[in-house]
Formats: C-alpha cells, structure tokens, sequence
C-alpha cells in the first residue's frame, strides 16, 4: 500500500516545487493528495489565470512529481462548497472545472470535491442533498471530458461549536449521493476524522462502502474536534479499521490528510519535514497492524 | 545560560524503566522530569519496598541520567492527595515523604505537588487551602535543610455534572499566587490547563513573575486535557515566549505530553521516541523564542 499525505498547492508554492518533492521523496512518502486551494475559501490565483499557463504550470508540476518519482494519486478541490445564488453556482462551476482539469493535468484520477454543507436544523438533510446532488450533476461532463472521478467525502457541520451530521456524513449517504446521480464517474472517500467525529462506527462504515471506496482521508482526533492528527495520535480503532479495508479489497493509497500546512507555518520546511516523516512512519505502523 | 529541554518520564517507565533515559539523551533531551508514577496515575511500585531498595533504585537512575549529561531539573509526586480526615491526610503524606528523598537522590531542585481537596467532590477554594496547609507542613519539615522547592501546579478538575474542565482547589492565576503569598511556594505553570480554564498562559506568567519556576509545557484545542505538542493546538506560544521573557524566566523547558504518548503507546512504544523526538524540536524553537 503506497503512503501519502495531503499537502496545498500554496505550501508547494512557497518552498518551490522542486525542493518541495524533494523532500517528500526524501521522507519516504511515495504519493500525495495535492490540495488545489490556499486554505478554506480561499482559491489559488493560477485557477483563473489564462489557460495556457494554467496548462503549463500544472504540467511543468507532473514533471517535477515525475523526476522524484512521487505520485499525485489525489486532489482537494476548493471548498466550501455552498451556493444560495446562481453567481455562486456558476463560480463554483468554473472553479471545479479548473480543479478538474488541474487533476488531469497531474496525473491523477481522484478529485474531492466536498458536498454541500448546511446546518441540518436550517435547510434539513434531503434539501442540503439536494444542492449537492445539482452541483454534482453539473460536474459529469466535466468529468467525463477530463476522465476524473469524483470521490464524494463524507462530511460534518457544527452548530454552537457541537460537531453533528449534515447531509452526507455517513456511507449510507454516500452511496445514496452515488445511486441518485447514475454515473460512473463518482465514487466514495472516507474521511477517518469526519467519522469518528460524528460518531460512526468506521470499519462498519468502510465495509458499507465496499468496492466504491477508491481514495481515503486518514487522520485521528479526540472525537470533539476535526482536528486532522497523525494517525495513532487520537482514539481511532486503526486496527480494526485495516481490517475493514482488507476486507474490501481496497487497493488504493494510505493517504493521511493531517495538518502538514500548520506544521509548515509552525516550523517551515524543518518542520514539514518532521511532518512528512511521522506521517510515514504512523503510517507504516496501521499498515502493518494486519 | 540556556534553559535545559526536558519531557515528562512517566509514560515511557513501564516499558523502558532507565533505559528511556538513554532514548531521550540520544534524541536531543538534556532534562527529565521525573514522575513518581506511570500509567494510569499508578505510583511508582519501588515504593512499595523498603528505603534501602528506593535508595538504590534512585541512585541508579541518577548515576544513568548523569552518564547521559541528562538533569533531573524537576519531579511530580504521586497523585491525587484528596482526602476529609487527618488519618487520610497522614497517609498521603507517608506516601509523599519517599518521593521527597527520592527527588532529593535525584537532585532535582523542584517538586510539584498537586493541590489538594476533600473528596465530596465540591470545589472549594478554602477547604483546598487547608488541605495542602496539612500537607506541606509535613512536607517542609521533612525537607528541611534540602534545597528543594516545592512547586504548586494550576489543575482544573472534570465536575461530575459537566465533562469539560472546570474550576478546582488551585485552577487560575490568582489562585496560584495565593498559594504562594499563604505557603511560600514555587509554581509550575501547566501551559495546557490554562488554556482550558480561558486563561492565557502568558497572562498567568506574567502575574506569577518570578514565583514562575518551572513549567508542564502542552497543548491543547480548549476542550479536553489532550496534553499533546506545544505548537500544535490552540496556544499562542509566541505571547508566551513573549512573557516568559518580560519576567526574566531563567528556568528550563519540560514538556508533559504524556496524553499523546499514551495514545500512541497502545498501539507502538518505539513510535513514542520518533514523536518525543519532533517535540525536542519544538521545545528548542520555543526556547529559541524566549532566549532571543
């Protein structure tokens, strides 16, 4: 199983790409899951600069991931991803489409894009779906142009600083989302955290989504707060969880979404580095828990 | 001189007994701070035989850290040391005396004991005082002519109602320099247990000044008592260094992130040493701050 971390576009940028894969290929990672955004709301200026030297960026990126013989097998489209007008909905649109096109570009066949999430108790479960559902439905032809999947993540909303469901926060959820839209151009991520924060059992719910799990966002807290640890460093069953994906026959990567950005702003490249290596050798750790 | 770098010994003991001490000196690690107890609390079983096997298994573990170039610059005593009567009052103190001389073998020139409280469960600041009153005037004959200090820690408690830390015998700043104006006390400021109450670290450096000996450096997300890396949870460590610096701190910089390494310990031991490692990193970066 290939072990891989997320890690921003932004974060890339201020170290320089080479540097950045160099040592990401140093610290023992074979993979990353790059995140095509600066932060929450906040979008990369390349996702609007003119086409060719988006096509350039991106491609002179695959080349430097080629030379240090990282993979980039998934990508984090930006996000939040609520719309209440038509603008915000086409700029959503426009937006994922560079995304999309960003995830080709790379390499890479997986892209998350996050449902819609609403406060349950506002617009209730099957309206928030709903917007997700529209949004969704809207990518396919993007999708299918660009020959990526989207993996739909389940998700969390809090109200008054209490994590709760939203609309799609479990697998049940997920594989509805995925039967709803009829296309095979989505398929499902489990976000470890996500789980254990809203409460579900998470071997039960890898096993619910059997063969339509393709990608993961492993990463552990302390159930109260999605606060994206290394794995091990929380109360996730990891044990049980291995299991579970064995089960499956899941053959995609370990890929841990931590907090390598916060590492980076704590400490820069040192720092990320410190990251980088932990995340392997944690991840290693679950791996060979089975 | 620059403050030493030091971790919290508990929660590698039971695994690794003295041979942590190796571990920790080889990872970056110049200090310890010793806990009289390991998992779950549990005290250290030494003390249960006689003074003359304590004495040797002190002397050991000092002649080790020496070996090391490691400073024993801080011990915890058992806890907790609740109690309603005189009786149970007297044995915890037996227990707490064995701990001294074994600081004292250590040479280590601060001890924390934890506040005390009756057992009902209330809190209730002037019960707290006169508990630990009983306490140290066992404590302080005891070690009479020693040079140790003993150092006061702020400790919230999980009130049965509520599952969020809350108020105890010595939680706040202000209820820390009480205990220093009434006992004559040192403190040991628990960076983690501030910051769970709503009180920033720095805010209670700085009213502490120089009663400020030494620290439980930890973090935190303001929710539970995670005791993980300082840098990685919701303080602000650069207001801390900040008013560190503003008093004059000269002490040193022992982590206690005994929460996250007991996690991670339940499912591999070896993997504590690599995190261990990283906070060495990021105690150096804060003393770095502070020392500038």
């Amino acid at each position: 199983m290939k072990i891989s971390t997320s890690i921003n576009n932004s974060v890339i940028d201020q170290i320089g790409a080479d540097r950045a894969f160099e040592l990401i290929a140093k610290s023992g990672l074979d993979a990353i899951d790059f995140g095509l955004l600066i932060g929450y709301n906040n979008p990369l200026p390349i996702m609007s600069a003119d086409e060719a030297e988006f096509i350039e960026y991106y491609t002179n990126l695959k080349k430097i991931a080629d030379k240090y013989g990282v993979e980039i097998g998934q990508t984090h489209a930006f996000f939040p991803c609520e719309y209440d007008n038509e603008d915000k909905f086409n700029w959503l649109l426009n937006q994922f489409e560079r995304n999309i096109h960003a995830t080709a570009l790379l390499g890479s066949k997986y892209i998350v894009i996050h449902p819609a999430n609403y406060r349950p108790d506002e617009y209730g479960n099957d309206k928030i779906n709903e917007k997700t559902y529209r949004l969704f439905k809207a990518l396919i032809p993007i999708l299918e142009k660009y020959d990526v999947y989207n993996a739909v993540e389940n998700m969390w909303m809090s109200r008054d600083g209490v994590i709760m469901e939203t609309g799609i926060s479990n697998a049940d959820e997920m594989l509805k989302c995925i039967k709803v839209l009829n296309s095979d151009r989505f398929v499902t991520c489990l976000d470890s955290g996500h789980m254990l924060n809203v409460g579900r059992n998470l071997g039960d719910e890898a096993r619910k989504l059997g063969k339509t799990l393709k990608i993961v966002h492993l990463h552990d807290n302390r159930w109260m707060r999605d606060s994206h640890e290394i794995p091990l460093f929380g109360e996730t069953d990891w044990k049980d969880l291995m299991r579970a994906l064995k089960e499956i026959g899941y053959d995609g990567n370990f890929n841990v979404e931590g907090s390598s950005t916060k590492f980076y702003n704590i400490g820069g490249e040192d720092l990320l580095y410190e990251f980088f290596t932990l995340v392997v050798k944690a991840s290693k750790i679950c791996i060979s828990l089975i | 001189m620059a403050g030493k770098i030091g971790i919290a010994t508990g929660v590698f003991w039971n695994e690794y007994g003295e041979k942590c001490i190796d571990k920790l000196a080889q990872i970056g690690y110049d200090a310890l701070d010793f806990s009289m107890y390991t998992d779950g609390h549990k005290r250290l079983s030494i003390f249960d035989e006689s003074a003359c096997a304590v004495d040797k298994y002190f002397s050991s573990i000092k002649k080790r850290a020496d070996d090391n170039g490691v400073a024993v610059v801080q011990t915890h005593l058992s806890f907790p040391i609740d109690f309603d009567t005189d009786e149970e009052c007297k044995i915890i103190v037996d227990k707490l005396l064995p701990e001294l001389d074994a600081s004292v073998i250590l040479g280590a020139p601060y001890v924390v004991i934890h506040p005390s409280r009756k057992k009902n469960g209330l809190n209730n600041f002037a019960e707290g005082v006169e508990n630990y009153g009983k306490i140290l005037s066992a404590v302080n004959e005891h070690i009479k002519g020693t040079d140790l200090l003993v150092c006061v820690e702020n400790i919230p408690i999980y009130n049965k109602y509520k599952y969020c830390r809350v108020q105890g015998a010595c939680t706040r700043a202000d209820d820390l320099e009480k205990y220093v104006e009434k006992f004559g006390v040192g403190v040991c400021l628990d960076t983690g247990h501030a910051h769970l109450v709503g009180e920033n670290p720095a805010y209670v450096a700085r009213k502490l000044g120089q009663h400020l000996k030494i620290m439980h450096l930890n973090d935190n997300y303001g929710i539970d008592d995670d005791h993980i890396m300082p840098y990685t949870g919701g303080i602000n460590w650069s207001q801390l260094a900040i008013a560190l610096k503003e008093i004059g701190y000269k002490g040193d910089y022992c982590a206690e992130i005994d929460g996250l390494l007991g996690r991670i310990k339940k499912t591999d031991c070896e993997f504590m040493f690599d995190v261990a490692s990283t906070n060495c990193k990021l105690l150096k970066k804060f003393r770095a701050e502070v020392e500038r």
